[in-house]
């Protein structure tokens, strides 16, 4: 387990996504066949930090969602999840010592080495 | 408690030691929530009664500390807890005879939850019934001369069959591998809160401690440190005021792997400890 202080952030009533992320959400949803559609991110309990990252393309909106445009792309964030992910940038780094999708979250105190699950 | 909704069993199994996701309806398995940093929040038995009902017996007196904990995990999921404390009496049936008794109490009470514990090295169950008094099911154990014994006696039996538990060997002090609850963890089951420490400490043989019985001559006080000469090499974690046929106590104790041999001689304040 590691301490990751985010090395970027955004103002805390939003997150982001980088333009690298976003080109690669909009290939997954090509792939899928959504059109329209936005990206799910959420926070659900486990992982060996206890909370993991949830992403997922989906065709729209929750209820209980807010939408946020970042990048072309619009995100969907439970509110429930959002006190966990509020100033969040989702990057993108993708080659042979790429991560694949890359939180820098500025309410991670701890993340586990994988990176997919942190705690605050 | 009962945790209702459809991502109880989900939940519990991403947070969890043990693999539950398989859990069928009329199933239970004992588990444990360890903090991020693989410590024992709690230990305790989950048993599937509905599809998207389980129902969850704490060892702790109070429920409040496995509510609150379960509830910060739970963010996007459809799991609710509600605390059963109140309308709910647990009986634990302990001994060879557990599963006839049962068996019996089974066939004629409907409305009383059977769970087999098998993670204990003796036969166990335990009964769930409403908690305003069920003089039949009480009447079935006397029946059965089942034995009703005290916190002493309990104490001296878990220590006879080196049997965990929560708030003495399970806590916040100790990690659930050198609390002598290694199978109560699934190791390729994927995540679950503090697995990656856990992993780790089992990889690299990085545990320290062991669960030992230990023997004296009066009784040790639980949580007293237990030394080698003035160095502390352990901790006292379950102790009983019921003594052997030959007058001397036995305990448990979470000691530290260089002493755990038997036969080794260690001190509580100015008492001598053996190691069995």
């Amino acid at each position: 387990m590691t301490t990751a202080p985010p090395e970027r952030s955004v103002p805390i009533n939003t997150i982001e996504i980088t333009e690298k992320a976003a080109t690669k959400v909009r290939q997954f949803a090509e792939q899928q066949g959504k059109d329209p559609f936005g990206l799910k991110v959420a926070v659900k309990g486990g992982g060996c930090s206890g909370l993991t990252y949830v992403l997922e393309i989906v065709d729209g909106p929750d209820d209980d969602d807010k939408i946020i445009d970042s990048n072309g792309v619009e995100v969907y964030v439970p509110k429930k999840a959002f006190v966990f992910l509020a100033g969040t940038v989702l990057d993108f780094s993708d080659g042979l010592n790429g991560k694949g999708f890359e939180f820098a979250n500025p309410n991670a105190s701890r993340t586990c080495g994988c990176g997919t699950s942190f705690s605050v | 408690m009962e945790h209702r909704g459809a991502d109880a069993l989900d939940l519990l199994h991403r947070l969890t030691t043990k693999s539950l996701i398989d859990l069928g309806i009329g199933d239970s398995e004992r588990t444990i929530l360890t903090s991020n940093r693989g410590r024992v929040v709690d230990a305790f038995n989950v048993a599937r009664v509905d599809d998207h009902v389980l129902i969850l017996v704490s060892d702790q007196e109070s429920a409040t500390a496995l509510i609150e904990a379960i509830d910060y995990y739970t963010i996007i999921e459809d799991a609710e807890l509600k605390d059963l404390s109140d309308e709910r009496s647990r009986i634990s049936l302990i001994g060879p005879e557990a599963p006839t008794v049962a068996a019996r109490i089974s066939k004629e009470f409907s409305d009383v939850l059977i769970t087999e514990d098998s993670s204990k090295p003796v036969e166990w169950f335990e009964l769930i019934f409403a908690a305003d008094d069920n003089p039949d099911l009480l009447s079935i154990l006397e029946d059965s001369d089942a034995m009703s014994i005290d916190a002493d006696n309990y104490a001296h039996y878990r220590i006879e069959y080196k049997i965990p538990a929560v708030g003495h060997e399970l806590g916040e002090h100790s990690n659930p591998i050198e609390a002598g609850a290694l199978d109560r963890i699934d190791f390729d089951k994927g995540c679950y809160v503090g697995q990656e420490v856990i992993a780790r400490l089992d990889a690299y043989d990085k545990v320290q401690r062991n669960l030992v019985q230990l023997q004296s001559g009066s009784r040790i006080d639980e949580f007293s440190d237990v030394t080698d000469r003035d160095r502390n090499v352990g901790v006292v974690t379950t102790s009983s005021n019921v003594a052997e046929p030959d007058g001397v106590h036995k305990s448990l104790a979470l000691v530290r792997l260089a002493y755990v041999e038997p036969g080794t001689k260690l001190q509580s304040g100015n008492t001598e400890l053996t190691v069995l």
